[in-house]
């Protein structure tokens, strides 16, 4: 492992919550792409360990991993269940976000405020970050966390669904 | 004989989309504007017969008259434009259904298999041994320390008219003069009893007790006993 990567599996831990790539970067004067590759590298070598890294667009977590999520279930349960409307929700924001409310109701048919203030609560969707007018939303990593996931790509079939072009209709 | 009013059960659907989906698959229909068209009796009756949330039952309206007017243009010759909305609603359901199927599969799986943080309060984590007793001493002796809130000071807000003093008023004025001129009657009024006169002038209208005229744009308005 370099330096790099050791450092960063430190710090993670260290922080026991999501850490931003840009905020790494900074804290070891590293640029961004050292940073991604020592991420790469480390999520390698984590491989069969009962450790993982969990990762949005924009931020990491150093979490258990799906191997042992078995046996740590009997001591960390979470019962709130999915609502349809939430779970919707969810899907088109996971597969293609980040975006407006706009485009998820279009998609959905109906209103999705009232969801979308429900799943803000919880922590599975926030604002995404950037310069734009309207607010945009995005899945957290507890989203993911919460699905067994490392990153949004592990979503079944997920290179058709997120295109913006051409969808398997 | 008593008529029975239709049962009317509380909707489970999550909105237009989902229903029309359900519809179809119960029919194993597909999606394409033909059997949209057969569908429309189907979801319009559902409409009757069950309560939609409020928040929803505009979107639910917009994709009832969609359906609708698909169902026109069959019978009427094409003429206008086609609408793009309408035109779309096959493709948008299937983009829903799309999504609805993954949404489905994340349901199920959710909480199946949780990823933990570092920084979870482990249930068995060890605590110093305080008992209830000791916690409300302590917390009794952090409020004795915290300053106290100010006093807030007596305001009584300036008491305007009510609506019932505004159309005695009126209704007196109207014993002593046949017309009367609302802008002058309020002039010397403040906003807040100038509204509520305005207020009480509309229901002696509403009521018939007063006839009102104003030739002008916020010209004068003029209250008079009815003839």
């Amino acid at each position: 492992m370099t330096p790099a990567t050791q450092k960063i599996e430190a710090l993670l831990f260290l922080a026991g919550e999501p850490v931003s790539k840009a905020e790494l970067a900074k804290l070891l004067g590293e640029n961004k792409q050292n940073i991604d590759q020592a991420l790469q590298e480390l999520s390698g070598a984590l491989t069969d360990h009962g450790l993982s890294l969990v990762q949005t667009d924009t931020l990491i977590e150093l979490v258990t991993s799906p191997a042992v999520a078995n046996t740590l279930a009997q001591w960390w349960q979470d019962e709130e269940k999915l609502s349809k409307a939430a779970a919707e929700t969810l899907a088109i924001i996971a597969y293609r976000g980040p975006l407006a409310r706009y485009d998820i109701d279009v998609i959905r048919g109906v209103d999705s405020r009232h969801s979308l203030r429900q799943l803000q609560r919880r922590g599975l969707i926030r604002r995404a970050a950037g310069a734009t007018a309207t607010t945009r939303y995005e899945i957290t990593e507890e989203f993911l966390k919460h699905l067994g996931l490392t990153g949004r790509q592990q979503l079944p079939q997920f290179d058709q669904l997120s295109a913006q072009e051409k969808l398997p209709l | 004989m008593a008529e029975s009013l239709p049962s009317i059960k509380l909707s489970t659907y999550e909105g237009p989309f989902d229903l029309l989906l359900e519809l179809a698959q119960a029919r194993k229909l597909d999606l394409t504007t033909v059997s949209l068209k057969e569908m429309t009796e189907a979801f319009l009756e559902y409409l009757k017969t069950n309560l939609i949330r409020p928040q929803l039952l505009g979107d639910f309206l917009v994709v009832a008259s969609s359906l609708l007017l698909l169902k026109v243009r069959h019978l009427l010759p094409r003429q206008e434009a086609s609408e793009p909305e309408v035109e779309q609603l096959t493709d948008r359901l299937r983009i829903y259904r799309l999504y609805r199927e993954q949404a489905e599969k994340i349901r199920q799986g959710w909480g199946q298999c949780i990823l933990i943080s570092r920084g979870v309060f482990a249930p068995q984590a060890c605590l110093p041994a305080v008992n209830a007793d000791d916690l409300a001493k302590h917390v009794q002796h952090i409020i004795a320390r915290l300053p106290k809130p100010p006093q807030p000071a007596l305001y009584t807000p300036a008491r305007g008219r009510t609506l019932q003093e505004c159309l005695r008023v009126f209704q007196e004025r109207l014993t002593q003069a046949s017309r009367l001129i609302f802008q002058k009657e309020v002039a010397s009024a403040n906003r807040h009893t100038a509204a509520v006169s305005f207020l009480a002038v509309l229901e002696l209208a509403r009521q018939q007790h007063v006839a009102l005229q104003q030739e002008t744009m916020c010209g004068e308005l003029v209250i008079s006993r009815p003839l």
